[in-house]
């Protein structure tokens, strides 16, 4: 059994990547109604508008989650939400989940969370997560400056624990998602492939760019600071990749 | 990079503004030659992962590299 399928009670083991301001119920409802999981963001910090999006997710009565990018957050105000909303997924990111495992696991929720590293992966496992988001560096947005591939990271992880692992970065296709799976993943979340969808509420523009963008089209941006992003090429991120 | 420099994110999602703030993306933006919609990218990945994985499991059960 797809330990990702019972986790999440979706369809597929596809799962949406909680983008901020972009990954709320427009897109995320298309997602869970196609069979994947939608995931509702909190990353925006905009905390009112975000849960009325839980709330409207919930009437919908499909499967989804909630991402709670623990760094981002003000205060406990959307893990307390969260945890009385009748949620059953959540996935956590930027920070370690450690203060959140428990009140989550208390309230029924599974718990993922987003890993860079082989090294993150374990201590999350030691903490008691119920599974992980394997980031490699190909993915976009928030990074860790450390770059590594999600080729290396799922087997890295794999080869030292059972956990239950979805793939993220680099996958857009059956192609990746057949890899991320010989890997050793039971899903995949995937990003920038939900961002330039019909359901995605970003301006055209937007996902004209990544149609047109090549593989070598996007960068890597403040890797000595923080947030370390990956972005698409343009003007402007030539000139901040410049600076270094 | 200037603190600041994602807080023109808004303006490049919304508004189509692509150089008010880097447009978070993956690599795999060199991979997606279409808008589709979720269902249909959904679909075409599941059918993929099928003619993947049932042609390896082809090569494992006639142990051959193909």
């Amino acid at each position: 059994m797809n330990r990702v399928l019972a986790h999440t009670g979706a369809r597929y083991p596809i799962v949406q990547a909680p983008m901020g301001w972009i990954a709320r119920t427009q897109l995320a409802s298309a997602v869970s109604r196609a069979g994947g999981l939608g995931v509702i963001e909190t990353s925006s910090g905009e905390t009112e508008a975000c849960q009325a999006e839980i709330n409207k997710m919930k009437a919908l009565n499909l499967p989804f989650g909630v991402n709670l990018p623990i760094r981002f957050l003000r205060d406990d105000a959307m893990l307390k939400f969260v945890c009385n909303s009748g949620v059953k997924f959540v996935t956590t990111s930027a920070g370690s989940p450690a203060k959140f495992i428990a009140p989550l696991k208390g309230a029924g929720i599974t718990v993922y969370h987003a890993v860079p590293t082989v090294e993150t992966a374990l201590k999350c496992v030691e903490a008691g997560i119920d599974g992980l988001v394997v980031e490699g560096a190909e993915g976009g947005g928030f990074k860790n400056p450390e770059e590594v591939s999600t080729l290396v990271l799922l087997q890295g992880i794999r080869a030292r624990s059972d956990v239950p692992m979805i793939a993220a970065g680099g996958v857009c296709d059956g192609r990746g998602m057949a890899a991320a799976f010989a890997l050793g993943a039971e899903g995949i979340q995937m990003g920038t492939r939900f961002v330039s969808s019909t359901e995605s509420p970003v301006h055209a523009n937007y996902k004209n760019a990544i149609v047109e963008a090549k593989e070598t089209g996007t960068l890597v941006l403040n890797k000595k600071s923080t947030p370390c992003i990956r972005a698409l090429k343009s003007e402007r991120t030539k000139a901040i990749h410049d600076e270094g | 990079m200037a603190p600041d420099a994602l807080k023109g994110i808004r303006d490049v999602y919304f508004h189509g503004e692509m150089e008010a703030a880097p447009a978070l993306a993956g690599q795999s933006a060199g991979l997606i030659d279409e808008i589709k919609s979720a269902q249909a990218i959904i679909d075409e990945t599941i059918a993929e992962f099928f003619a993947i994985t049932g042609r390896l499991g082809g090569l494992a059960s006639g142990r051959t590299f193909g």
